[in-house]
């Protein structure tokens, strides 16, 4: 009974941790921009097609696919904040929203037209799909990487926004950005780096997903991306630890449902996963960590 | 040092300052006074390029009105916004060293900072506390030494006394004729017009976007009937 305790918690944890990535790189660009990136998935896609294109062109070497997809990623986060999120700044969210959404559209649609709409196979993460038991618990490679990665990220990230000057300049930006501005540091700068380490995000989430389907097609980042937004707004949108306490929960649910389940109910799984998440909505309605407003002014 | 010249602030289409012209000397300490709503912050977050607005703002033989906002404090303007605006977030040591950002080396933010904790010890007690649970004198603090940190060739100080007990109020102009001493230009935008014509080199009055007089302390005070109007001071 342990044994298969001791599994599940397992196989939650790298579930969660794969929504914990997702989320925070969606959290990352809300908590200062304002703006949900619905276009997430699509960079996510992009670290995908980029280890397709590796794989075929002779690039046996995982790790050589990894750094890949992670700058493909980073490139095209980038990209997009230069290209489509940037000339709408300072419009108003519902103007980001939709072009995060038409970004998305129009990503996917390309994706259908120059690559393929079918899934192309991508199994050079042979590395990943090792059995590992450990008495009569088994486990992949794939979720302890996963776990770790998603783990060392999360470090990466807090000692970047609490050790770096620019790190502190996006957690005061999350806060007042107008003022971050007129300490005289670049808004662009800023805006970009946060695209950047969403991008960096969402490679290495394209790893751990392709690794978990062992195929690309063009909504390979579209579903989790919609799962980690349910992450993000259960954990408190705005929050980083929010978002990475979301996406551990939404992942601890969804396990926590296949077992609970009767077989029979299997297929309702996301249902009743969702039920769960209204009733924490109703108790927590801004989520359970919502980024602290001030009550009042304290002047 | 500042030239303001022909300058119109505006909200969408609605003008909220009106063709003003007023000039900073360096050194000096200027105010800007007016009741709620004349149009004195605006003003500031015009010659901080944060407003559209029409005009010129000359800045040490430089239009800047042109300009992005971060360009024009790395040419030396630094502002302590009304209402504090800390980032509450973050803690009183970090709020501090945000506030070199336009230094080119960092390293001297460090000694920078002590600097202030000598000045400001209790900013040295509540260095790792978040900004946002000091008191509103002890914010008002802290927002004058981040403005200042960026070592600026001219600080705008708005409101600061806005919301402050007696005591505290005390304080900051006491602060701020230290620093005046010092010799940093300053342009004071205050409601609390009896302190801050005792500051003040050179005083302007706004009202409804427009300036209706100007002057020395002696020449203000004579204005008589307007100013105990405006500004609630007595002749």
């Amino acid at each position: 009974m342990i044994d298969y305790v001791v599994q599940q918690s397992l196989n939650a944890l790298s579930f969660g941790a794969e929504y914990a990535l997702i989320a925070l790189g969606l959290a990352i660009v809300f908590s200062i921009m304002g703006l949900v990136n619905f276009a997430h998935g699509e960079v996510i896609a992009i670290g995908g097609y980029c280890m397709m294109v590796m794989a075929a062109i002779a690039f046996r070497n995982p790790i050589v696919i990894i750094i890949g997809a992670i700058f493909a990623s980073v490139i095209m986060a980038v990209f997009l904040e230069r290209i489509a999120f940037r000339p709408v700044r300072y419009a108003d969210a519902t103007t980001g929203l939709l072009t995060a959404f038409g970004v998305s559209l129009i990503l996917q649609n390309l994706f259908l037209l120059l690559v393929s709409p079918r899934p192309i196979a991508v199994t050079s993460m042979y590395f990943l799909d090792w059995p590992i038991k450990l008495g009569s618990i088994r486990i992949s490679s794939l979720q302890i990487f996963e776990t770790v990665a998603t783990l060392l990220a999360i470090l990466f990230l807090v000692l970047f926004l609490k050790r770096s000057f620019l790190g502190i300049a996006m957690r005061a930006a999350s806060l007042d950005f107008e003022m971050v501005r007129l300490m005289g540091i670049r808004a662009n700068r800023v805006i970009a780096t946060a695209f950047a380490i969403s991008g960096l995000l969402a490679g290495i989430a394209a790893i751990f997903i392709i690794a978990r389907r062992g195929a690309v097609d063009p909504t390979l980042g579209f579903n989790p991306v919609l799962k980690a937004f349910v992450a993000c707004v259960v954990g408190g949108f705005g929050s980083l630890t929010g978002a990475v306490l979301g996406g551990f929960l939404l992942g601890a649910l969804e396990v926590g449902m296949l077992v609970i389940l009767p077989q029979s109910y299997g297929g309702m799984k996301d249902a009743f996963v969702f039920a769960v998440i209204a009733i924490i909505l109703v108790w927590r309605p801004e989520g359970i960590l919502s980024p602290q407003k001030e009550k009042g002014d304290k002047i | 040092m500042l030239i303001v010249n022909d300058l119109s602030v505006f909200y969408g289409k609605i003008k909220v300052v009106h063709n003003i012209n007023f000039t900073i000397e360096e050194g000096s300490c200027v105010a800007l006074l007016g009741p709620n709503g004349a149009g004195k912050t605006s003003t500031i977050s015009s010659i901080l390029g944060t407003v559209n607005s029409t005009g010129t703002v000359n800045f040490c033989n430089q239009d800047i009105s042109k300009i992005q906002t971060e360009d024009r404090i790395k040419l030396g303007i630094s502002i302590a916004p009304e209402g504090r605006r800390v980032f509450s977030n973050l803690s009183v040591f970090e709020n501090l060293y945000l506030g070199s950002a336009i230094r080119k080396d960092r390293a001297i933010a460090d000694n920078e900072i002590e600097n202030w904790f000598n000045i400001f010890p209790i900013l040295k007690e509540r260095k790792d506390q978040s900004a946002g649970t000091l008191s509103g004198g002890e914010q008002q603090m802290l927002t004058i030494a981040r403005a200042l940190m960026g070592n600026p060739k001219i600080l705008l100080l708005d409101e600061p006394s806005l919301g402050l007990a007696p005591m505290i109020t005390k304080q900051v102009f006491e602060l701020i004729e230290t620093l005046k001493t010092k010799g940093i230009t300053i342009l004071l935008v205050e409601q609390n017009a009896t302190e801050a014509l005792k500051l003040a080199d050179y005083s302007y009055i706004l009202n409804s976007g427009n300036i209706v007089a100007h002057g020395n302390r002696s020449e203000i005070l004579k204005k008589g009937d307007l100013m105990s109007s405006l500004t609630g001071v007595e002749n």
